[in-house]
């Protein structure tokens, strides 16, 4: 048996045969075919190498080909590949849906684009080049348009040209180098399909029906191929943690949307489960064990809208991090006042009913470059102060805003002094009071929190505590600063480099003075998903832990299995003793070490 | 010369299937039709242009639209902008 590990689209779960499905259109030989493999690697990062190859096609070609000939086949392909769209769209319209198949026409509209298609016509007639190396630099030219422009949403949309590209170069070439796209379809019952990389018409050369399940390994979920996956309702999983190319094709294999996972060739407890799961009509979901209420809530740290739609996916508890720094940087989130109330909008209505923390921007240190960006450009050093105020105000009032959409709490970083604090929730109190014309009534109570992130924050716990509803302690910050090590060491050392007693000392003090004042207290960072801290958390009744999407199936599967009682005791225990050594041996004769 | 000021309401922005039909529309007239969005400008008519103006939400866009049956043009246009497949509205 082997587990394969995902990110989880669509939920459900189903066992069936392996259906390899491989999008690579040509075989790897000559300048086109290295061309194509460029493009069916398409990174984000790579632009460079995919003009360098442009480049080197203009000095490779030699000798002048029949014009009139390669005009007339790049025509026929073009026709070739408008009926192959339209046949798609029928397919797709009757498998899937109507609206979805609508996005098949981007795809048949390209083919009209004059950039495309008579600029195609002239590169041919003007270099005498093949119709192949035409079509693929106007294609590599119309790609990079599409990429120079940041948004993400865009960038996934250059797959469909990469999809449409493939279709007309495959009509280009004879038909003795194309390579068969599903290595077999002999096989008989239900079938998961297993791809490297799939284009949203690869789906409607495939039977549907027989496909009860979908695992790509490179795919974005906003993209049109997973837009489509998602309305057929069988289980999904991406960004699978094994390369796809060595998954066997017809072996069994059980398909887990809900915890994403694959299984191949899955032992008995696992077709037992499937067996149940498939008899309770969907209704007994696997990994969905009630938590134990004194078990810390397990909530996600996310830092894009991708990844908090992935959460949402996961069926998390909640978000215990969202750091909006990224999602500014890449462009997820605008600094104008509307769209940073859409993108708080998503992100809330993504958790109905569970809590959403939501930490303002860190505007310190390194991250000024956030300034540089809202500028436009580089900021003079006395221009940073009110821009950083502007931008905190201007966040603040979208968070208010979007208050009425779900359950946000809001998150302050870096507070050390309580007056910092009190000033924080003034600025909340004023906007609440005079939130401006908003169609949605902002919710009147929205709860703080205060990040714990510094050794000044333990010492006037207390005062901050009385201006903030929830603490979060970040460890990442506080541990650094505790032991004087580099924020970088911290996130790349091993947790159990900081199971010593002044670790336990720390955690302890804030937890039970939070404790003493009703106040709630979550821990986040690097530490959070270590198997060797989760039972301190627990024995120290924390309420809730955040950790990377990554950790999170892994962490759940740990933490759900602890006893509150026992790590109670294990951690009056632990805090006896003075050595890391002692508090590792301690740990190991609990059983962590079997983790 | 007709213009019309419209601004974006899907919450995805401009994005392929709204642009798809907005493109599909312009098609079927003779006239330039031109979408301009702070310094850019782009063909109606050719989708890889519409869609590259990388528009969201409550952006707004201006359509120019020039030639023999610029009247036609601009009525279909309004009429498609007033429906809710287009993504838009007229401001």
């Amino acid at each position: 048996m082997e587990i394969i590990k995902g990110i989880p689209v669509n939920r459900g779960m189903t066992a069936g045969k392996i259906l390899k499905f491989s999008s690579e259109p040509l075989k790897e030989e000559t300048l086109l075919q290295k061309l194509s493999r460029e493009f069916h690697d398409l990174d984000l990062k790579d632009m460079g190498r995919i003009k360098v190859l442009r480049d080197s096609l203009y000095e490779k070609t030699s000798g002048k080909k029949n014009i009139d000939i390669e005009i007339k086949s790049f025509k026929r392909a073009l026709r070739k590949s408008k009926k192959e769209l339209v046949d798609a769209r029928k397919k797709l319209s009757r498998d899937i849906s109507r609206k979805f198949s609508e996005i098949i026409d981007f795809q048949i509209l390209a083919l009209k684009d004059a950039n495309i298609y008579k600029r195609t016509i002239e590169l041919i007639a003007d270099y005498g080049i093949p119709s192949y190396l035409a079509v693929s630099i106007i294609f590599n030219e119309r790609i990079e348009f599409l990429r120079k422009n940041d948004k993400n949403k865009l960038k996934n949309r250059t797959y469909d040209l990469v999809d449409l590209y493939n279709r007309l170069v495959s009509g280009l070439i004879p038909a003795d180098q194309k390579k068969n796209k599903i290595e077999s379809t002999k096989h008989g019952g239900d079938l998961i399909l297993v791809a490297k990389k799939m284009y949203p018409t690869d789906l409607a050369s495939i039977d549907l029906k027989k496909v009860k399940g979908i695992v790509i390994e490179r795919q974005n979920i906003e993209s049109h191929t997973s837009i489509l996956i998602k309305s057929l309702h069988i289980p999904y999983i991406i960004k699978i943690d094994h390369p796809a190319d060595s998954i066997k094709n017809g072996q069994i294999a059980i398909l887990d949307g809900y915890n994403g996972k694959l299984i191949l060739q899955p032992d008995k407890a696992h077709l037992k489960k499937i067996v149940q799961y498939q008899k309770s009509d969907g209704t007994k979901k696997p990994g969905e064990i009630k938590r134990n209420k004194k078990i810390p809530a397990l909530l996600a740290t996310v830092n894009t809208l991708e990844e908090a739609r992935a959460a949402a996916a996961l069926n998390v508890e909640g978000i215990g991090l969202f750091r909006s720094e990224l999602s500014f940087l890449n462009g997820d989130i605008g600094f104008s006042l509307t769209k940073q109330l859409q993108a708080y909008k998503e992100i809330l209505e993504l958790f109905p009913d569970r809590p959403v923390t939501l930490r303002t921007l860190d505007l310190s240190g390194d991250k000024a470059s956030l300034l540089n960006l809202a500028h436009n450009g580089p900021l003079p050093e006395n221009a940073r102060k009110p821009l950083a105020r502007k931008i905190r105000k201007r966040q603040l009032e979208a968070l208010v805003r979007a208050s009425g959409y779900g359950s946000l709490i809001i998150a302050f970083p870096m507070v050390s002094r309580p007056e910092d604090m009190a000033f924080l929730r003034e600025q909340v109190l004023k906007i609440i009071k005079n939130p401006g014309r908003f169609r949605r009534p902002v919710k009147k109570d929205i709860p703080l929190c205060a990040f714990i992130e510094t050794p000044a924050a333990v010492f006037a716990l207390e005062e901050i505590l009385d201006a903030c509803d929830y603490i979060n302690i970040g460890t990442n910050d506080l541990l650094s600063l505790v032991y004087a090590r580099s924020r970088q060491l911290i996130r790349t050392s091993n947790s159990e480099d900081f199971l010593q007693p002044p670790t336990l000392m720390v955690l302890r003090s804030i937890i039970d003075r939070a404790n003493k004042r009703g106040k709630k207290v979550t821990l986040c960072g690097g530490i959070a998903a270590s198997p060797k801290f989760l039972p301190i958390f627990v024995g120290m009744g924390i309420d809730s832990i955040s950790v990377e999407l990554k950790s999170y199936i892994r962490t759940r599967s740990i933490l759900y299995e602890l006893d509150p009682e026992k790590c109670r005791k294990l951690v009056l225990r632990l805090e006896k003793l003075k050595t890391k050594k002692d508090i590792i041996r301690e740990l190991c004769s609990f059983g962590v070490s079997n983790i | 010369m007709e213009t019309i000021k419209i601004r974006i309401q899907n919450n995805e922005g401009l994005h392929a299937r709204p642009a798809s039909r907005l493109v599909s529309l312009c098609h079927r007239f003779d006239s330039n039709i031109t979408l301009t969005f702070s310094d850019m400008e782009a063909d109606c008519k050719n989708v890889t242009e519409v869609l590259g103006l990388g528009a969201e939400k409550d952006d707004v866009l201006t359509v120019r639209v020039s030639g023999k049956d610029e009247s036609e043009t601009k009525k279909a246009l309004l009429k498609f902008f007033s429906g809710n497949t287009s993504g838009a509205e007229k401001i």
